[in-house]
């Protein structure tokens, strides 16, 4: 009697799982972070990027002025120091893919320090003082934040012996489908010497999105070496996707490793 | 034979008649109504250039072929005259700085006129309106390249010429509209204090207007040699 009872209760939950699971296919999307609620948004990070040169005579005034500004914005932003290698400005710092970087945003006035908000949202180029550059900063994020982001980035990264891989998934959020976005992924360290927190030291090659429908979620598995000498365990990883066209950065997050 | 026009023969008759007797004071022009107009020879002031509401006489110097008796009436544009008629007249000058005409018709007994006019300066006294029209007071810019230093003045006398300071030096001059002045920022960073002073044309207690912005430069250092 026991053994027919059992088989009895197991059918019982059976049918009340399908039930849940069929009432579920009825409920309504309301969570902001759902793809596929049309409604979804989410806070966007500004991103940071500042492009010096540490033999440059006005690019320690923006670095001062980035640790302080790094204080007062906590997680609304993320920096990156693009150490840009100029021959006749010698840099320790120096990344050979910052160049190609800075030449993403400029090719005509390619001067530093110049520092970018979101892409070409904002920028704030050349520094008379740490006061000025702080305050240019302040003014530069006060349009920035407060932004909402129509994109959700999650990433997982996987240390191997002398490269490091990203899978990024990017969700492309509200009620209209996105085209020429791309992401991309820069490893920051903090190298414990004053202006020098934010230091990009690898430059993932980016991955392209010609389309996104409203809704979906594109993935990307992003490789790149870890140059020799390097600590990889001192990195954090910032990934961020970005519109081809206008160069607006869209959303950016930092991802643990 | 029978004449049909007599008219040409009666002139023809008269004008011999008046060479023959020329000491009468016949004339042919007289005769024939061929009065010519009066010849100004000169319309001159005590003084080109006065001050507003301030007074200058004006003089004209007329004769006439026929040597006939000749009458002069005035009138100006702004300003006022002390009398319409005679040889001279004194006009006191308006508020407004500016060039002013004085005009004057001169007219001989047979009603023949002619007309001419002279043009007296009033100095306006106050110094020039002077405005910077970029950079704008405040600007922030990064210290690269030149910048345009534009200018709008202006002055009921004119403008002589606008003269263009960096903080405190002299770094160009423009004398004709509009006034402007490139200047080169390329490495440059800091406050600057840039004015302008511009002069009006008459030369005399000349105060210039003066306009001044402030701009901070941003120094940026190129990473691409030039």
């Amino acid at each position: 009697m026991t053994g027919y009872k059992q088989i009895f209760l197991s059918g019982l939950k059976l049918v009340v799982m399908l039930l849940l699971f069929q009432g579920c296919a009825d409920l309504e999307r309301k969570n902001p972070l759902d793809p596929k609620n049309s409604a979804s948004k989410q806070d966007r990070v500004v991103l940071v990027e500042a492009f010096v040169n540490d033999s440059t005579p006005f690019t320690p005034f923006a670095l001062t002025a980035l640790d302080y500004f790094a204080t007062q914005v906590g997680f609304n932003a993320i920096i990156v120091q693009y150490h840009v290698p100029a021959q006749q400005y010698p840099d320790n710092f120096a990344l050979s893919g910052a160049l190609a970087r800075y030449g993403f945003y400029e090719t005509v006035n390619r001067a530093v320090p110049d520092v970018f908000f979101n892409g070409l949202n904002q920028r704030v180029q050349g520094a008379s003082s740490h006061a000025s550059a702080l305050e240019r900063f302040q003014a530069a994020m006060a349009i920035e934040a407060g932004n909402i982001s129509l994109f959700t980035i999650e990433a997982d990264v996987e240390t191997r012996a002398n490269s490091m891989v990203l899978d990024v998934r990017l969700a492309k959020l509200g009620s209209e489908d996105v085209r020429d976005v791309f992401v991309q992924a820069v490893a920051i360290e903090n190298t414990g010497v004053s202006g020098h927190r934010f230091v990009a030291r690898q430059i993932w090659p980016a991955r392209s999105f010609s389309f996104i429908g409203n809704g979906k979620i594109a993935t990307a598995k992003l490789t790149a070496s870890i140059p020799s000498g390097a600590n990889a365990a001192l990195w954090k990883i910032v990934v961020f996707a970005q519109s081809s066209q206008n160069k607006e950065t869209l959303q950016a997050i930092l991802v643990n490793q | 034979m029978k004449i049909k026009h007599i008219t040409p023969f009666l002139v023809l008759f008269v004008v011999w008649g008046c060479q023959l007797g020329s000491d009468s004071g016949c004339s042919v022009d007289e005769f024939i109504g061929l009065n010519e107009e009066p010849i100004i020879d000169s319309i001159f002031s005590t003084r080109d250039a006065i001050l507003p509401q301030d007074t200058t006489s004006i003089f004209v110097e007329a004769h006439d072929s026929e040597d006939e008796e000749l009458s002069y009436t005035w009138r100006s544009d702004d300003g006022t005259l002390s009398n319409s008629t005679g040889q001279q007249v004194l006009w006191r000058a308006p508020n407004a700085g500016g060039n002013y005409e004085v005009h004057v018709d001169v007219e001989d007994l047979s009603g023949a006129k002619t007309s001419g006019s002279i043009t007296i300066t009033v100095v306006a006294q106050e110094s020039p309106v002077v405005n910077i029209l970029s950079p704008r007071d405040g600007d922030v810019m990064p210290g690269l390249g030149s910048v345009d230093f534009k200018v709008d003045a202006s002055h009921p006398n004119g403008i002589r010429e606008v003269l263009f300071f960096v903080n405190d030096s002299l770094v160009g001059a423009d004398n004709s509209e509009p006034y402007s002045r490139t200047w080169n920022i390329e490495g440059k960073s800091g406050e600057h204090r840039l004015r302008v002073e511009a002069f009006r044309v008459d030369g005399s207690n000349n105060r210039p207007g003066r306009d001044e912005v402030i701009v901070n430069l941003e120094g940026a250092t190129r990473l691409d040699r030039n």
